[in-house]
Formats: structure tokens, C-alpha cells, sequence
């Protein structure tokens, strides 16, 4: 701290006039010395709560309209033991809110500011209980003036109510990975429509919903799930060209391509074995088996069952259209909530051979290259955080492309691939 | 399974496609209902609507 003075002051005392260095009392160095200060005295707290045996965590939460790559690479959340030396550091005019939670009291050191305002004081038990029932009203209070910052796009254009519902469901989430790439990136999202009647969309780090109706859910959708997908759409577009390719959503240039690639050869696995059991099936002719798992359709069934001859005296055959059928099966057994998201993912996976209850639509997939891996990355987003039926099928399915995403998330916390 | 569930898979079994609620605009869950129904008792599938501007995503 003592060179930081002595190098400002050396500054002042070199000059050959105060005309020609005072800039410097009004400048960003002052306001950085001021912030680091604070982070100083911040960091020797913590070391010592954390030395007394108290779970610390530490989170550097980027602020300001278009962040810099530097901060970018040093936000996150972390537990204090594991935290990057490289998240203390500030540049000139850095403005990130540095937050520390030592489970009983969690501070906020607002970067304009420059102070300390404690926001919160659960007990531990309260802190246990946060995301299996309904926060107290200090912690309500305390998200509202985090949510309403002016710089926070996503809490702005959604209101203090909705974001606080939005947060209560990220905090409950176990996935750790994905959750700090929430909590990083969603102040960015930028909210442009909220009156959408349907074919709600993202176009780069913009969303547009149906606020009211996306909050309630529907027969189709959980509770914020279209907010969740849309803000995905937007932070995969806002990192666009951090993966390996120029251009693209960041899910599409990711190490070229492999999310998609990973995609569809999990897709091709799911078909492949269920081609296998469909061809054993029709070795033994083990009709009933066949029409049970969807590779006969009921119309030939009936027909077979009522007369003992196959329409037209045509017994069935093998072909990979039936293994399309059975998976489309298996897809629509499931209810859209538990299902919907696979059924998406298998319909752009398969160019539309195989279905289920929710789909883009064949020429979706078609018209747009970079589709499949970008509603992958929105489709996981949203069952991560208010979807768990679909999640559990999702990690079911696709076990492979998730692990993947889990990796992007933390790429991008990383600041590139 | 509730109704929504149960017309997505009588829509994807008499279309072979799935139901583009995507690209389908709509306001009340009603209305969503009734344009599955229509679709259906017509046997004309449902066109989505999406922008021709491929950056923008559904």
C-alpha cells in the first residue's frame, strides 16, 4: 500500500508545476488507489475469517456497459481458499463490485462508492434453508439493491420482483459452474421487448419476451424457463468469437465445432441402439415387441392382430426409419416439461427425423447452421436453473454435450477456450 | 400428461413433425390450444414464423 502513496505522491512532488499534475486528484489512479484500499482490507479480513474455519467465498461481479476482457478473465465466485490472486487486481477506472460471504454476513463493496454497506445478516440456519423456501425479507431487500443497480441490463428490464424470482431459482441450482456464469454474465443481458406474443427470441445480447406470461409458465413451459432460454441465446451471442473459430455464437466456434459435433454423435449413439434392439426384434420376429417399442405403427398392428395378415401381405421389414420412429416414441411418452428440450435437441440433431412434443421445425434447423449447438446452450441454461425434469432427461440423454456446456461455462469465466 | 402434452403428440403422430411452438405466436395458453386443435382437425401443419435474419434465435 505504502509504494502505491509513494507513487502518487512522487508524481505530484516531480512535477515542475501543480498546474501540469493535478489531473492526477481527479483522475482514475486516485479512484483505483481508493478501490484497492478497500480490496486490501477486504482480502486481510477475509484471510483471517477464513483462518478461523469460516466457509468464505469471494465474488468479483463485473459492472459497466461493455466490460473489458480484463475483468471479464477475473469474475466469478469462488470459495476463499481457491480464489485466483488475479481477482484483486483493478486497472485504472474499474468499477467491479468485489462481494464477500462468510455465511452468516455477506458485504458489498460498491466500486462508485467506495464504502462498505452490509446488506444482509442471516443467521446460518436461514443461509442453509435459501433456495428450498421463500427468502426473508432482508435478503429480498438486499437482491433488490444488488438487482437494481443501473448497470444491471437484465434486472432493469425485468424489474426488482421477476429478478429476485430469477435469483432465488439460480441460488437453488447445484451446478456451481453454470451458476457463476450466470451470476457473472446476466447484468448483460439486455432486455429489449418484454410484451412478446409468442416466437419470443434473442437477436446478439438482446431478449425478447412475454415478461408476464414467461413468469407464470405455462402447460409447456416452467416459470421463467423462456426468460432462462432467451438470456442464453444472449450471453452464448455475446461471447461471440471467444472459441476457435471468427465468427459465430460462442456454442457454435467452440473448439470448431465440437458441441455440435458431440450433439449429433450422441443423437447417432441413441438412434444406432435403438436400431440394434429393433433389428434383434425383427430377427426373433417378435412382433408385439416391435409395435410396443413404436417401430410398427398402430395402424399395421391393428390390421395384424385383427386379421393375422400384414396390410397388403407386406411383412415388415428392417429399415432406420423405424429406429427414427421408436426414439420419436420414447420422445413423445414424455410430458413437454420433462421432454420438450430433448424432443428439440433430437429434431435438430436428426434433421427432423426424429420428434417429439416441442420442436424448431425442420427449415429452422435448415436456415440456420449455427441452430443446434445455440438452443443446446439456451435448452441447458434454462433446465439448469428452472427446469429439473427436463435437466434429469437432458443429463440422461445427452451426458457428453452437457459436460461440454459445463465446460464452455467455465470457458467463458476463464475468458476464452 | 395435460392437454398440451396430449395434442403435441396427436399434431407430431398425425404430421410427423413436432408442434413448432418456437416459431408459433400466440397470446393466452388458449389460444395456443386452439391453434394445435385447428391445425389438426384441418390436417394442415402449422407454419412457424421465424425472422430471415439468422442471428436471431428462438
Amino acid at each position: 500500500m505504502s509504494t502505491r502513496i509513494e507513487g502518487i505522491v512522487d508524481r505530484l512532488t516531480d512535477a515542475e508545476t501543480f498546474d501540469s499534475i493535478s489531473w492526477i486528484l481527479g483522475s482514475g489512479v486516485v479512484t483505483n488507489y481508493a478501490e484497492s484500499i478497500i480490496d486490501d482490507h477486504l482480502k486481510a479480513n477475509l484471510d483471517f475469517q477464513s483462518k478461523a474455519g469460516l466457509a468464505v467465498t469471494v465474488e468479483r461481479v463485473m459492472t459497466g456497459k461493455d466490460p473489458c476482457l480484463f475483468c471479464e478473465k477475473r469474475a466469478g465466485k469462488f470459495s476463499y481458499s481457491d480464489a485466483p490472486d488475479g481477482l484483486w487486481d483493478r486497472h485504472v477506472r474499474c468499477h467491479c463490485y468485489i462481494t464477500y460471504d462468510n455465511g452468516s454476513v455477506r458485504q458489498v463493496l460498491g466500486g462508485k462508492d467506495k464504502k462498505w454497506e452490509v446488506i444482509s445478516e442471516e443467521t446460518i440456519g436461514e443461509r442453509k434453508r435459501v433456495g428450498m423456501e421463500k427468502p426473508t425479507a432482508k435478503v429480498l431487500e438486499a437482491r433488490k439493491i444488488v438487482g437494481l443497480d443501473p448497470q444491471n441490463k437484465l434486472a432493469q428490464g425485468i424489474g426488482a420482483e421477476h429478478y429476485e424470482n430469477m435469483q432465488t431459482m439460480v441460488d437453488a441450482s447445484e451446478n456451481e459452474t453454470v451458476k457463476r456464469m450466470w451470476n457473472t454474465n446476466a447484468h448483460r443481458v439486455d432486455v429489449a421487448s418484454t410484451t412478446e406474443k409468442g416466437r419470443e427470441h434473442a437477436f446478439r445480447g438482446s431478449i425478447y419476451i412475454d415478461l408476464e406470461k414467461n413468469a407464470k409458465g405455462s402447460m409447456h413451459y416452467m416459470p421463467y424457463e423462456t426468460i432462462f432460454h432467451e438470456s442464453g441465446h444472449a450471453i452464448d451471442a455475446i461471447y461471440a468469437g471467444l472459441g476457435d473459430m471468427p465468427a459465430g455464437h460462442f456454442s457454435y466456434s467452440y473448439k470448431r465445432g465440437l458441441f455440435r459435433d458431440t450433439i449429433v454423435e450422441e443423437a447417432n449413439t441413441i438412434v444406432n441402439n435403438k436400431a440394434k434392439e429393433i433389428k434383434s426384434l425383427f430377427a426373433k420376429e417378435d412382433w408385439a415387441a416391435l409395435h410396443e417399442i413404436g417401430a410398427i405403427s398402430d395402424f399395421d398392428w391393428n390390421i395384424y392382430e385383427n386379421t393375422g395378415n400384414w396390410l397388403f401381405g407386406d411383412v415388415p421389414k428392417y429399415s432406420k426409419a423405424k429406429a427414427y420412429a421408436a426414439v420419436s416414441k420414447d420422445l413423445k411418452s414424455m410430458s413437454a416439461h420433462q421432454g420438450g428440450d430433448v424432443s428439440d435437441i433430437m429434431e435438430g440433431a436428426t434433421n427432423a427425423r426424429a420428434q417429439g412434443t416441442m420442436g424448431h421445425g425442420a427449415t429452422y434447423w435448415k436456415q440456420r447452421k449455427e441452430a443446434l449447438p445455440t438452443e443446446a446452450f439456451a435448452e441447458f441454461t434454462s433446465a439448469t436453473f428452472s427446469n429439473p425434469e427436463s435437466l434429469e432427461t437432458i443429463k440422461k440423454w445427452f451426458p457428453k454435450s452437457y459436460k461440454m456446456y459445463e465446460e464452455m461455462c467455465e470457458a467463458i469465466l476463464n475468458g476464452g477456450v | 400428461m395435460n392437454e398440451y402434452d396430449r395434442l403435441a403428440v396427436e399434431y407430431a403422430n398425425k404430421f410427423g413433425e413436432a408442434f413448432p411452438i418456437y416459431g408459433v405466436a400466440y397470446g393466452s395458453e388458449q389460444e395456443l390450444l386452439e391453434i394445435m386443435r385447428k391445425a389438426i382437425e384441418d390436417g394442415k401443419p402449422v407454419e412457424p414464423k421465424y425472422s430471415d435474419d439468422t442471428e436471431v434465435m428462438y
